[in-house]
C-alpha cells in the first residue's frame, strides 16, 4: 500500500475516482501522485481500495452531514474512521452540508437520508450546529477533517448570510481546514449573482488545504455540478489567483463521471495543473 | 429540502398545495420548487452514471442540448409518483431509463426526435454485443426457391428517421452542430456476428425481405412476398445479393 507523504514541501496532484482511473494509474503511476477516493465506494465496493497498490489514497466522504442537524449512526462514524485508519489518509475531506434530516409531517416516519449532499441554511444556527457536529467528531477520527463548500442551486430559506461569509465563521469557530472547490465556489457565485474573483478574495484562503477543480453545465437557468466536463477557463483563473496567495498540500481533478471523458483533454488538464503547482 | 429531494412527489404536492409547505413553517415564496425540482434530476442523473458506460452519446445529446437537467428532472418526478424504486442493476436501470426517454422525447422537435433515436441506437448496440452468440456455419447460398433462408447471428431490424451513425459523429466535435443534420429515413440492420458487431444500411427492398426472413418461409413465399407475387425471379435475386452479403443463408 502506498501512503501519502505527511509532510511534503510541495502540493500533491490527484485524481478522483472514476471508470478508467484505476488503469490509468496503474498504467502510468507518475502521471498524478494520490487517487481520491470516497467513503462510501470504499464501504459498498471495498475492491476499489486496490488502486491504493499503486498510489496513495486520500479519502472523500459524504455521510457525516456535518451541516446537518440530525447526527450519522455511531456504525457510519467508525466506519469512517476504520477507513481513515487502513488507508492511512492525511485528511478526510467531507462536505460542509447535510446528508441526513429529521422527519417531517408529510406521513414521513423517519428522518430523510439522502445520498447526495445539499447545500445547508447559511445561517448562525448552521455554524453552531457545524461547531457542535466537528466537535462531537473530532476525538472519534484519527486524521483532521476538512471542510468542502458546497454548490449552492438556489436560495435555501432562513438563510441570513452569503456562502463566503459563512465558510469563513464555520472555518473561523470550528478551526478546521478547508478543502476548496473552485467549481462549487464558480456555481454559488454565477447562481447568487456576486462575483466569483472578488469573493474568492474575500475566503480565508489561508486555511486551504485540498482543492477541487471539475466541469459544470448551465442548464434551464442554474449552473450545475458537471464532473463529465473539464473545467472552465474561469475556474483555472481562479486557481491561478488562489496559487498567487496559498500553497494547498493537494489538488484534486474531479473528471470521474463519464467512462469516455476525453483522454487527451484529462492528460492536458494534468498537464497544465502540474505546471502551475511547480511555479508555486 | 431533504424530504423534497429523497420524494420528488412531495415537491409536485406542495406545488399544487402552498399551504402545505407553509403548513411545515417554510414560506413557499422562499423556496424554490423548480429549482429544488431540477436538483432532484441532477441527483438522479448522478445515480445513473453507470449507464454512460452504454449511453455515452445520448447523455453527451443530452448536455449538448441543454436538456439533462430537465429529462432527469422528469423523470425522478415520473418515477416518484408512480413508487416504482430504480432497478437495482446497471442493466435494469439503463433499459428503464431508456424507455423512459423514448416516452419523454418529443418527436415533433428534432433535437428531441435525434435523442430518442441515438438512446435507441446505443441500446441496441449495447443488448447485441452483451450476447453470446454460438458460432455461425459458413454461409450457404440461396440458390433454389424451396430453400429456407435464416438469418445469420443476431439481427435486430430498424427504420429510423435520423441517422444515428451521423448524430453520434457530429457530437464528437467540440461543438456539435446538430442543425446541419437532415432528416431522413434510413433502414438499418444491426448485426452481430460471432465477435463482430456492424450496422448494415439497406435499401427497402432488402430491409423488407430481411424482415420477411424467418427461418420459416421458403425463399420462394420470401420472393413472391416481396413482389406481390409478380417476380419471383426478382426477390430470389435480392435474397441472393443479401445472402451474398452474409445476412442470410439456407438452413
Amino acid at each position: 500500500m502506498r501512503f501519502l507523504d505527511a509532510d511534503v514541501a510541495s502540493p500533491r496532484l490527484g485524481l478522483a475516482l472514476g471508470p478508467g482511473v484505476a488503469e490509468l494509474v496503474a498504467s502510468e503511476p507518475g502521471l498524478v501522485d494520490y487517487v481520491e477516493i470516497p467513503f462510501e465506494q470504499l464501504r459498498h465496493a471495498p475492491h476499489v481500495g486496490q488502486v491504493q497498490q499503486h498510489l496513495p489514497v486520500i479519502l472523500h466522504c459524504a455521510s457525516l452531514s456535518m451541516a446537518g442537524f440530525v447526527s450519522p449512526t455511531g456504525a457510519t462514524v467508525d466506519a469512517v474512521a476504520a477507513e481513515a485508519r487502513r488507508t492511512g489518509t492525511p485528511w478526510i475531506g467531507e462536505h460542509l452540508a447535510f446528508v441526513n434530516a429529521d422527519a417531517i409531517d408529510e406521513g414521513q416516519a423517519t428522518p430523510s437520508a439522502l445520498t447526495y449532499t445539499v447545500c445547508p441554511q447559511l445561517s448562525e444556527e448552521t455554524i453552531v450546529q457545524v461547531v457542535r457536529n466537528v466537535a462531537s467528531l473530532r476525538d472519534r477520527l484519527p486524521v483532521p477533517l476538512i471542510l468542502e463548500n458546497s454548490p449552492q442551486y438556489m436560495a435555501v430559506p432562513g438563510s441570513t448570510m452569503g456562502m463566503v461569509d459563512f465558510i469563513g465563521e464555520v472555518a473561523r469557530q470550528a478551526g478546521l481546514g478547508l478543502l476548496l472547490d473552485l467549481t462549487h465556489h464558480t456555481i454559488t457565485c454565477q447562481n447568487t449573482g456576486v462575483d466569483a474573483i472578488s469573493e474568492l478574495d474575500r475566503l480565508p484562503l489561508e486555511r486551504v488545504v485540498e482543492v477541487h477543480l471539475s466541469g459544470l453545465s448551465v442548464q434551464s437557468g442554474i449552473a450545475w455540478d458537471d464532473h463529465a466536463s473539464p473545467a472552465p477557463p474561469l475556474v483555472f483563473e481562479l486557481f491561478a489567483r488562489l496559487l498567487r496567495r496559498v500553497r494547498p498540500r493537494a489538488v484534486t481533478i474531479e473528471y470521474n463521471w463519464a467512462p469516455n471523458f476525453p483522454q487527451s483533454v484529462l492528460r492536458a488538464h494534468i498537464g497544465r495543473v502540474r505546471a502551475m503547482l511547480e511555479a508555486v | 429540502m431533504a424530504a423534497g429531494l429523497k420524494d420528488p412527489a412531495l415537491l409536485a404536492r406542495w406545488r399544487e398545495d402552498p399551504e402545505a409547505l407553509a403548513r411545515l413553517g417554510v414560506d413557499p415564496a422562499e423556496l424554490d420548487l423548480d429549482a429544488l425540482t431540477r436538483f432532484a434530476g441532477l441527483t438522479v442523473k448522478v445515480r445513473h452514471n453507470p449507464a454512460r458506460d452504454s449511453l455515452s452519446a445520448t447523455f453527451r445529446m443530452l448536455q449538448v442540448t441543454g436538456l439533462e437537467v430537465e429529462f432527469f428532472a422528469a423523470y425522478a418526478m415520473d418515477r416518484a409518483r408512480s413508487g416504482v424504486p430504480f432497478a437495482s442493476s446497471t442493466e435494469d436501470r439503463t433499459r428503464e431509463l431508456v424507455a423512459f426517454l423514448e416516452a419523454w422525447v418529443d418527436p415533433a422537435r428534432p433535437e428531441q426526435a435525434m435523442l430518442g433515436e441515438l438512446a435507441r441506437h446505443e441500446r441496441t448496440l449495447a443488448e447485441l454485443a452483451a450476447l453470446s452468440p454460438p458460432e455461425e456455419p459458413a454461409a450457404r447460398a440461396i440458390l433454389r426457391a424451396r430453400a429456407v433462408p435464416r438469418r445469420r447471428g443476431q439481427q435486430r431490424l430498424r427504420t429510423v428517421g435520423w441517422d444515428p451513425r451521423a448524430i453520434v459523429a457530429a457530437l464528437q466535435t467540440a461543438n456539435p452542430d446538430l442543425g446541419a443534420l437532415v432528416r431522413g429515413e434510413r433502414h438499418l440492420c444491426y448485426w452481430r456476428l460471432g465477435p463482430a458487431l456492424r450496422l448494415v444500411e439497406l435499401d427497402i427492398a432488402g430491409f423488407r425481405a430481411l424482415e420477411l426472413v424467418d427461418g420459416r418461409r421458403t425463399a420462394g413465399a420470401v420472393a413472391r412476398a416481396l413482389t406481390g407475387g409478380t417476380s419471383a425471379r426478382a426477390g430470389l435475386a435480392l435474397l441472393g445479393q443479401l445472402g451474398e452479403a452474409g445476412l442470410i443463408a439456407s438452413s
